[in-house]
C-alpha cells in the first residue's frame, strides 16, 4: 500500500479519452486496487468500478447504494449532485444495464448496515419497434363497428371496406387488417372490440397513420349507413 | 493539540475508500503536499509547501484530517496543526473557515482535492493577518470544540 507497484499486471484496454501518459499510468497504478483502468467507470462516491450502476439526469455515475444513502442523508438540504450539484430526484436517475453480473446477487444479501436500499430505479423503456415485415406490408383496411351483422363491404383495389353495427353502439370499434395481396382477402373481418392492440397513444408514424386512416373509414362507414337508412 | 473526535472504527464502506484515496494519493499525489505516514488510516497528516509567487511561498505548514466513521457521506474534520498560516480565514487554533468542509461537503469529493481548495485559499490571500473575531471564536473552543460543530458563516468569496 505504500509504493506504487509498477508490476500491476492490469489488461489493455481501449482508452476511453486521450490522457497524458504519467498521469495514465498513475492511474493505472491505483486502480489495480479493484476499479477500471482509468476511472470511467468508478462510482463518484465509493470510487469503486460502480455497483448497481445509475446515472443522473447531468451524467454523474454512482452506485444506486452511494447515491441513495447520499440523498437520503440531505434531508432537509438539497439533495444535489454530489459532483455538480445539479437538483437530482431518485426517480429520474438512469440505471445501467450491462451484461455482467446482473440477477447474479440477490440485493437482499447486499445489507448496508443501518440503512435499507431499496429496489434501484427501473429504465423508462419506450416502445418497441415494430417487426419490419409489419411495417412494408401493403396495407388493406377492414372496418368493423360493432360485433353485429355486417351490412356492407366494398373493396377497393387493396383496401377492404366493410361496416356493420351491432347490439352496442357503445362499443363500437374499429381496427386495421392488413393482407399481403396474395390470400385471399375476404370481405368481412369479425372482431370482438375490445380485442384489438392496445389503443396506446401514437409512438411512431405507423401508428399515427393507422389513427388518421381509421377516422377516414369511419367516416366513410358512416356515411355508408346513413345512405342505406335513407335509400 | 489534537482535538480530533472520538475514534470510532470507520465503516467498511469509509474503509474502502480511504484505502482507494490513499492508493491514488500515492500514485499521483497533488503538488505541494506530501502524506506523512502514520499507522492510522483515518488519521492523516499532510505537509503543505506554499506555492511559489504567493504570501506563503516556501513555507510549510501540517494539515490534519480526521475522518468520521461514515466518511464519506459526511465531511472529515481537516484543521492546521502546529503553526497554523496567518490567513483571514484560518483561527490560531488550527480551524479554517472554508464551506466544502461543513456545509457544502459532498462525498465526490477527496482529501485531494480539500488539499487543492486549501491551497487555493492560501495562495489568493493578499495579506497575512488573522480572522477579525479569532480571539472571540478560540476562546469559544478552549474545551476542544471540533470546527464542524461550529455554525459557520461563509460571506467572503474572494479569498
Amino acid at each position: 500500500m505504500d509504493s506504487v507497484d509498477d508490476n500491476t499486471n492490469v489488461q489493455p484496454m481501449p482508452k476511453l479519452d486521450s490522457q497524458d501518459p504519467v498521469k495514465n499510468h498513475g492511474e493505472s497504478s491505483a486502480g489495480a486496487s479493484g476499479g477500471s483502468e482509468d476511472g470511467s467507470f468508478d462510482c463518484n462516491i465509493c470510487l469503486e468500478l460502480a455497483q448497481d450502476p445509475v446515472v443522473t439526469l447531468c451524467g454523474h455515475l454512482f452506485c444506486w447504494p452511494c447515491l441513495h444513502r447520499w440523498v437520503k442523508s440531505r434531508i432537509g438540504s438539497n439533495k444535489d449532485c454530489p459532483v455538480c450539484k445539479a437538483i437530482v430526484k431518485e426517480d429520474k436517475v438512469v440505471p445501467l444495464y450491462g451484461r455482467g453480473k446482473v440477477g447474479s446477487v440477490d440485493p437482499r444479501s447486499k445489507a448496508v448496515p443501518g440503512v435499507d436500499i431499496p429496489h434501484r430505479p427501473s429504465g423508462q423503456r419506450p416502445d418497441a419497434a415494430r417487426h419490419p415485415e409489419q411495417q412494408h406490408q401493403p396495407y388493406g383496411f377492414t372496418f368493423v363497428a360493432g360485433s353485429g351483422i355486417p351490412v356492407t363491404a366494398a373493396r377497393f383495389g387493396n383496401i377492404t371496406l366493410s361496416a356493420g353495427f351491432g347490439l352496442f353502439p357503445s362499443l363500437f370499434g374499429f381496427h386495421l387488417h392488413g393482407y399481403d395481396g396474395t390470400g385471399t382477402p375476404s370481405g368481412f373481418h369479425f372482431r370482438i372490440p375490445g380485442n384489438h392492440r392496445p389503443a396506446a397513444s401514437p409512438s411512431n408514424q405507423y401508428q399515427q397513420q393507422e389513427v388518421i386512416l381509421s377516422r377516414i373509414l369511419l367516416f366513410l362507414g358512416c356515411f355508408v349507413i346513413v345512405c342505406l337508412i335513407f335509400f | 493539540m489534537s482535538t480530533s473526535t472520538p475514534q470510532k472504527t470507520l465503516s467498511r464502506i469509509a474503509a474502502h475508500r480511504l484505502q482507494k484515496e490513499l492508493a491514488e494519493w500515492q500514485a499521483n499525489p497533488p503538488t505541494g503536499f506530501k502524506h506523512k505516514a502514520t499507522d492510522d488510516i483515518q488519521l492523516w497528516i499532510i505537509e503543505v509547501t506554499g506555492a511559489p509567487g504567493t504570501l506563503y511561498e516556501n513555507e510549510q505548514y501540517y494539515l490534519q484530517v480526521d475522518f468520521p466513521e461514515q466518511y464519506p457521506m459526511e465531511a472529515p474534520q481537516v484543521i492546521f496543526v502546529k503553526d497554523p498560516p496567518m490567513h483571514p480565514h484560518i483561527y490560531s487554533n488550527g480551524h479554517i473557515c472554508l464551506d466544502i468542509l461543513y456545509d457544502s461537503w459532498s462525498p465526490a469529493m477527496t482529501v485531494s482535492s480539500i488539499c487543492m481548495s486549501i491551497l487555493s485559499m492560501l495562495s489568493s490571500s493578499t495579506s497575512k493577518e488573522r480572522p477579525p473575531d479569532n480571539d472571540r471564536y478560540v476562546r469559544n473552543c478552549r474545551n476542544g470544540r471540533s470546527p464542524k460543530e461550529t455554525r459557520w458563516w461563509f460571506h467572503d468569496d474572494k479569498v
